[in-house]
């Protein structure tokens, strides 16, 4: 399975109506809620979510918790290796967002 | 006393040196360039990851130049002088686990039971009564923590809600003064003034108002935090389930207040043309390693970036404030989080060196627990176990011995109002004492033998009160102000005290003062 985001400068692009899974790759911080265009998203086990993707240039927020450690941000893209979208290392942020542009 | 003027030579030296020092720096980079203060670690993680792969470096530069990527970042870049810090601080206040004057044993105390942390910076307390001693009195101790004062000569902030665990944090000084004694000294003098005047061999000189009353070192016992162990991986697991549900609630503001923030700067095409403008540049600069072009160039892109925010977001300011709030309260349950994870129950091991006015040294041994009942709006349950041993020569004569007593003691905090905010505290405790021995009295030389004209030619010692059970309760109410001194006010009733076998009813009262509250001076 291909990934469905594309990287484009420093946002990502997909289809309308494409559905992404993003997820987290961490030792021990989960995500704890997402938000797309200020909708909730599901999540699932505390570490993805996927969201179906709207035309233009909206929003997606991921909450976290966890202690001060490496985290990763990647699309699951199945078979295919992981897009790496955002993440920190030793660090700890509340909050990550992502501007998703629908094509 | 050599041990102490050293502590105190050492206290005043840090917060002489520290005070210029920190502001000064905090002048060179925040006020001057809060965006490069506010951005330091992307800016860091960029240039770390200069040689990395190329997905690496696009997400470090996506973390610098994207404002949405990293919001944190804007929202403090943006805030206007030190609301962060002051939410923090008003967290830091709120708390009603820290033990910031001296605890039941001796003169001067308003606490029965000793809380199990401390300030995490500095800490000021007058009190005024006693507890388990016969003759009240008015002390004053000073608290000091390892890592708050080794974090302001390092010029970092004293308090910190994810910086990592030292073992410094844990560590905690305080000594105490009691002020209701002066010491003196005696002195030759060189013959009379004048011929009137009756030869004086010796005078006594008052040498101060205050005379050391106690030495306290506390250190927390936590399990270590190492979050690859798969002890903590576990420990997080349940932690994060208990604190979940007021995790995705403070999310869920945090997320409104984020996107009244971003959605019209990320809708923006002039943001999209900024992150052009700049990515090569920021990515050239990575490459060179270069620190000073990239110190440039980002400041030239945050000047842009701040003008386009005031021009995208109405009430920016308001918006601000509110994403600050949002950060602090989510901030706030995630440390409750990970800290539940560390370890629970939270222990802290306290020795005391007690030197009464007129009994002998003591050493006491504490262990301290804390547990904050589920659902119990912030509530504090702390248990003390204590061992006392007197300390010096015990005379091979003495009809006590070296074991003076155990104590049980155990304490409900409950804040009064908000959580966050409460303006008061209130506080339930019971303490029982068994004393082995009745308590021993010094007698100074010069002082008459009881029931004589006989001056005693050197020390002495009698027996006073009972041995067995002493029982104490106590209810406290400590006013909380927002410019973070707090008053308490308490009564406590007992079956009798160390050296008379009484009941007794006493009023409390003191000052206590967190430097938590300043710690903006310390940092920055």
């Amino acid at each position: 399975m291909a990934c469905t985001l594309k990287v484009s400068g420093l946002n990502f692009t997909g289809p309308t109506g494409g559905k992404p899974t993003v997820k987290i790759i961490a030792n021990n911080t989960k995500i704890v809620r997402a938000e797309y265009n200020s909708q909730e998203q599901p999540v699932k086990d505390n570490t993805s979510t996927t969201f179906s993707i709207l035309s233009g240039r909206n929003l997606l927020l991921l909450n976290l918790a966890g202690p001060q450690e490496d985290v990763a941000i990647v699309e699951d893209c199945g078979t295919d290796p992981p897009l790496p979208m955002g993440g920190y290392s030793n660090d700890f942020q509340p909050a990550l967002g992502f501007t998703i542009v629908g094509t | 006393m050599r041990t102490v003027a050293a502590f105190l030579i050492l206290a005043a030296s840090f917060l002489l040196s520290a005070i210029p020092a920190a502001t000064q720096a905090a002048v060179e980079n925040c006020q001057d360039s809060r965006g490069v203060c506010a951005y330091q670690k992307p800016l860091q993680d960029l240039l770390a990851h200069g040689k990395d792969s190329e997905d690496q470096r696009r997400i470090a530069v996506r973390n610098l130049l994207a404002p949405e990527s990293v919001p944190q970042y804007l929202v403090l870049a943006l805030s206007e002088g030190s609301i962060f810090d002051n939410l923090v601080s008003a967290w830091e206040r709120a708390r009603v686990d820290k033990q910031v004057g001296t605890s039941a044993q001796g003169a001067g105390t308003t606490d029965l039971v000793s809380r199990p942390s401390t300030p995490e910076l500095l800490g000021l307390a007058v009190q005024l009564g006693a507890l388990t001693e016969t003759v009240s009195g008015s002390t004053a101790t000073f608290n000091a923590n390892g890592y708050g004062a080794y974090q302001a000569i390092i010029q970092q902030p004293g308090i910190c809600l994810v910086c990592s665990s030292s073992a410094w944090k844990n560590l905690n000084f305080a000594l105490s003064f009691d002020l209701s004694r002066g010491s003196t000294k005696q002195l030759i003098t060189n013959g009379a003034a004048n011929s009137t005047t009756p030869t004086l061999g010796i005078v006594q000189l008052p040498q101060s108002s205050a005379q050391f009353s106690s030495l306290t070192v506390r250190y927390d016992i936590y399990n270590p935090l190492d979050p690859r162990s798969a002890q903590f991986k576990k420990a997080w697991s349940t932690a994060f389930k208990n604190h979940q549900n007021d995790l995705i609630a403070a999310a869920k503001g945090l997320d409104t207040a984020l996107t009244d923030l971003l959605d019209p700067l990320i809708k923006d095409a002039a943001l999209g043309d900024l992150e052009n403008k700049y990515n090569p540049l920021i990515m050239a600069d990575m490459t060179a390693n270069d620190t000073s072009k990239l110190k440039t160039d980002f400041e030239a892109y945050f000047e842009e970036l701040d003008t386009l925010a005031h021009k995208d977001i109405q009430g920016l300011d308001q918006k601000l404030s509110v994403a600050v709030a949002a950060y602090a309260r989510y901030s706030q349950l995630n440390y409750d989080a990970v800290r539940e994870a560390q370890g629970k129950p939270q222990f802290t091991a306290e020795y005391d060196y007690d030197h009464p006015v007129t009994q002998p040294d003591t050493h006491n041994f504490k262990l301290i627990y804390g547990y904050t009942p589920k659902g119990s709006s912030g509530a504090l349950f702390t248990l003390n176990l204590t061992g006392s041993v007197y300390g010096g020569y015990i005379p091979a004569s003495a009809k006590y011995g070296r074991m003076r007593d155990f104590q049980f003691a155990a304490q409900l905090d409950r804040p009064l109002g908000n959580v966050l905010t409460h303006p008061a505290t209130f506080t339930a405790a019971g303490y029982v004492q068994y004393q082995f021995d009745p308590s021993v009295l010094n007698i100074g030389a010069g002082n008459l033998v009881p029931g004589t004209n006989i001056t005693l030619p050197g020390d002495a010692q009698v027996l006073l009160g009972t041995k067995g059970t002493l029982g104490i309760v106590q209810a406290k109410v400590t006013v909380n102000t927002k410019s973070g001194f707090n008053i308490p006010i308490g009564v406590s009733w007992a079956n009798k005290t160390d050296l008379i076998d009484a009941t007794d009813v006493r009023g409390h009262v003191g000052i206590t003062y967190d430097f938590n509250s300043l710690s903006q001076l310390f940092g920055r």
